[in-house]
């Protein structure tokens, strides 16, 4: 049994899709029947590190974002946080920087290696609003890690998750934006994707 | 793997469903014990606990099956438990409205399931061992028995109208629940939410008994999976604010002629919503009382020494707002800081040290809501498509009004004065913060007049009882309008010039309802007359090198009439938002800046942005006397 933990909260503007990406990662594509429309109010799945097994507790604040009040008591906890935004929402980007905010407010002592940006909707790619490169940099100036990720293919879903535990478990292995070129392996070109090839 | 122990206790998960009676018993009487308010009836008790047992007995059945419990929710499909000819014979669109109403019943179910988790693992043992006193444990468990029987009730209400896996009329029983307030519970468990999070962690920290006890607990890894009880008390806020949009996707999917369910749908939806907004309300005024308490203790013993700073930390204020933003000072210099918006005043804090920001373009970090005398807000586009909020408040020296050393409440100088003034250049400051955001400028700039005209209130009717003591008779207030006004057109900001109104009028609207000669021109006339050449008072200066390649989007500021013998001067047209159609020449409208297609956001404190044009009309017609 696991007994080591990691709590992931995820915060981001409504419609940003973060019951989908919580769901992906819960079921896999292979399930979408399980699914639901509204999503989980917390769940737990056990990730396998190299070294052993981590219980991830995942929050999702769906339904929450208009309440500014009640969002506050998740992060007060949080180990690591998914900020996540609608890459075909310039609005949904730019409250990234608000997110940030309170991030730094509530969660108190949070290593900002631990706060995954996340672009979603990165299939979307003839509705993009916002680009890979102003994404990261945007990243960047707040300290964070950036990744774009796709529910629906599901693309990274994975990855992203694995990504937060090991900032974690072990804070080595960090992920740079600035050379994730060299971090693409072959059999996936478009993991921590720049603007997605449409073939 | 987990072992589940057997215990002679009845207060377990696994003893209920062999003594179903007994357990029916038990939690009557912790009912009494620990629901504080005991607003639950005995009838609606009755059959919520018929369905709690229910839910501790298939705890303890799944684990005589299988030996553990499933963690995960109930992953069967919707489809599994429909016969399949009745599948066959359904549109698309039912199917789809179909599986909501299923993950609507089958999420219930799984948060029955955790209340019961709560109350049976992690409650019922502190009861039992005596761990904690009975007050401790309705501080962190408040209303939870409450909240078990209005879900349990749910529950059964919804259970009870499906139909070989059908499901009717979702609408009616949640319109219904929410006509009796059955959900009222959910306020006092979500206020006092927070408290109780931090409460448990101090208790994990300094009682050893209690640490030993949430060991105990988790130690029960399928029912707690690895959460610790605060996670678990945030469950009911949790729940509460899944179900708008859960109906919200059940209303997608329900066809458009059935036009009974759609309205009591869209009506549940809605006072949904007004109630989340409420328990929101309450929890942020608990949260934000709990701050200014925090801040007052480490302002005075860092030692602040700045009069006015002392004075509102010694008054009885409270916290309103709390927000971050960048401080626009002189030659566009800025900085972070942290904006403090109390019922008595404003205050600037350095984001960095969290004490009374000072530099340049921060005359003063405490602005006392009197001497506020504008506030207004104005979203631009930068390039690169950056955006900036910038709200400018305009003041007038607190200091000066202070050096004869009368005490904040007692100065109440924006009583009977508009209409105002233009304020001497050296006396006029304007404090500016950009939020960046145009939601959270927009959010705090009709706080910030709606408390402001709070404070005005107070203060006259302090200043009233005074004048009463003292024998004195003090002239009525004549009726004023604060309005929050968004115009669109840049041009609205130069000045009252009539021969250039902006002339963005919305089409094909209403025909416009007229206030003028309503109010058959009583009070206060003179006040009007008697005004000095109409120089606007709220023109502001923006100037800033960041600002020349900016693109106004539109601006907001409050404004304030005093009703004239005719009237306000000014017609109203349309509905979300309310515009002006028409403002009459030297009118109070026109003296104070108003123009044609100006939109009205909200009206003495009200927000007004989603109104119908009666109910804005309704409004405005309370402030007259």
């Amino acid at each position: 049994m696991a007994d080591r933990r990691c709590k992931v909260v995820c915060v981001g503007t409504t419609r940003a899709g973060k019951s989908s990406l919580v769901q992906a990662f819960l079921y896999g594509y292979m399930s979408r029947e399980y699914a639901g429309t509204v999503g989980v109010e917390f769940h737990s799945k056990t990730v396998f590190l190299p070294d052993g097994p981590v219980r991830l507790q995942l929050w999702d604040t769906a339904g929450h974002e208009r309440f500014s009040a009640l969002v506050p008591t998740y992060l007060k906890s949080a180990e690591a946080v998914l900020l996540t935004f609608d890459l075909t929402d310039r609005a949904s980007f730019d409250e990234v920087t608000q997110y940030a905010e309170l991030i730094a407010k509530h969660a108190v002592g949070l290593a900002p290696t631990r706060v995954l940006v996340l672009g979603n909707k990165s299939d979307l790619d003839d509705q993009r609003q916002v680009s890979h490169q102003e994404a990261a940099a945007k990243s960047i100036e707040l300290g964070y890690d950036y990744m774009e990720v796709s529910a629906t293919q599901p693309t990274n879903v994975v990855r992203c998750f694995r990504h937060l535990v090991a900032q974690v478990v072990a804070p080595d292995g960090r992920l740079e934006p600035t050379c994730m070129s060299r971090l693409r392996s072959p059999c996936s070109p478009s993991l921590i994707s720049g603007p997605k090839r449409r073939s | 793997m987990f072992r589940w122990r057997k215990r002679s206790s009845s207060s377990t998960l696994g003893t209920q469903r062999s003594t179903s009676m007994s357990s029916l018993g038990s939690v009557q009487s912790s009912q009494s014990r620990y629901s504080t308010a005991s607003t639950v009836s005995r009838v609606t008790v009755a059959p919520a606990l018929a369905t709690i047992d229910g839910i501790s007995a298939s705890l303890e059945r799944e684990r005589l099956d299988t030996g553990t419990i499933t963690s995960a929710p109930n992953v069967r499909t919707w489809e599994t438990t429909v016969d399949a000819k009745v599948l066959a014979r359904l549109s698309d669109l039912e199917i789809s409205r179909q599986k909501v109403i299923y993950e609507l019943i089958q999420t219930e179910q799984d948060y029955l399931r955790d209340l019961v988790i709560i109350r049976n693992l992690f409650r019922q043992p502190l009861v039992d061992q005596k761990v904690l006193s009975e007050q401790m444990i309705t501080k962190i468990f408040s209303n939870l028995d409450e909240l078990l029987a209005v879900n349990a009730d749910l529950h059964e209400r919804l259970i009870a109208r499906r139909k070989k896996g059908l499901v009717k009329n979702v609408g009616e029983v949640f319109l219904d629940m929410l006509k009796h307030r059955r959900f009222q519970a959910y306020v006092q468990f979500c206020t006092n939410q927070g408290p109780a999070c931090k409460l448990v962690e101090k208790l994990r920290r300094q009682h050893k008994g209690f640490a030993a006890a949430m060991r105990a607990a988790e130690q029960h890894v399928e029912e707690a999976r690895g959460f610790d009880l605060t996670s678990f008390l945030l469950k009911g806020m949790q729940r509460l604010l899944k179900y708008g949009p859960l109906l919200t996707q059940i209303l997608r999917y329900t066809p458009e002629d059935a036009h009974q369910e759609r309205s009591q749908l869209s009506l549940s939806i809605s006072l949904l919503d007004t109630f989340a907004k409420e328990v929101n309300a309450q929890a942020s005024e608990t949260e934000l009382s709990e701050r200014w308490e925090e801040l007052k203790t480490a302002l005075l013993s860092a030692g602040v020494e700045d009069v006015l700073v002392r004075e509102l930390l010694a008054s009885d204020t409270r916290l309103v707002l709390d927000e971050l933003g960048t401080l626009i000072g002189d030659a566009g210099r800025s900085w972070p800081i942290r904006l403090l918006i109390t019922t008595h005043a404003l205050l600037v804090l350095d984001r960095e040290t969290q004490l009374p920001a000072a530099g340049p373009g921060v005359e003063h970090v405490l602005i006392p809501h009197e001497v506020v005398r504008e506030a207004s807000l104005r979203a631009s586009a930068l390039e690169g498509s950056k955006q900036r909020s910038l709200l400018a408040v305009e003041y007038e020296s607190p200091a000066t009004s202070n050096s004869s050393g009368p005490t904040l409440s007692s100065k109440a100088r924006f009583g009977l004065d508009a209409p105002r003034d233009r304020v001497q250049d050296d006396e006029r400051f304007v404090l500016r913060i950009d939020f960046q955001l145009r939601s959270r400028a927009e959010m705090v700039l009709p706080r910030l007049l709606q408390v402001r005209r709070q404070r005005e209130d107070d203060l006259i009717a302090q200043r009233q009882m005074a004048a009463v003591r003292e024998g004195a008779s003090l002239a009525a207030r004549p009726a004023t309008l604060d309005l929050v006004i968004r115009s669109t057109s840049h041009s609205s900001l130069v000045g009252p010039a009539s021969s250039q109104a902006s002339t963005i009028g919305p089409l094909g609207s209403p025909p416009p309802l007229l206030l003028e000669g309503e109010p058959a021109g009583r009070a206060s006339s003179s006040v009007v007359d008697d005004a000095p050449t109409p120089v606007p008072d709220w023109e502001i200066e923006f100037t800033d090198e960041a600002e020349t390649d900016a693109w106004d989007m539109y601006t907001m500021r409050n404004v304030r009439l005093v009703l004239g013998p005719f009237g306000f001067g000014m017609t109203l047209l349309g509905k979300r938002p309310v515009f002006i159609q028409d403002v009459e020449p030297d009118s109070p409208a026109a003296r104070a800046g108003l123009r044609m297609g100006d939109a009205i956001l909200s009206v003495n404190g009200q927000a007004c942005e989603d109104m119908d044009h009666s109910q804005v009309i309704q409004l405005i017609k309370q402030a007259l006397p």
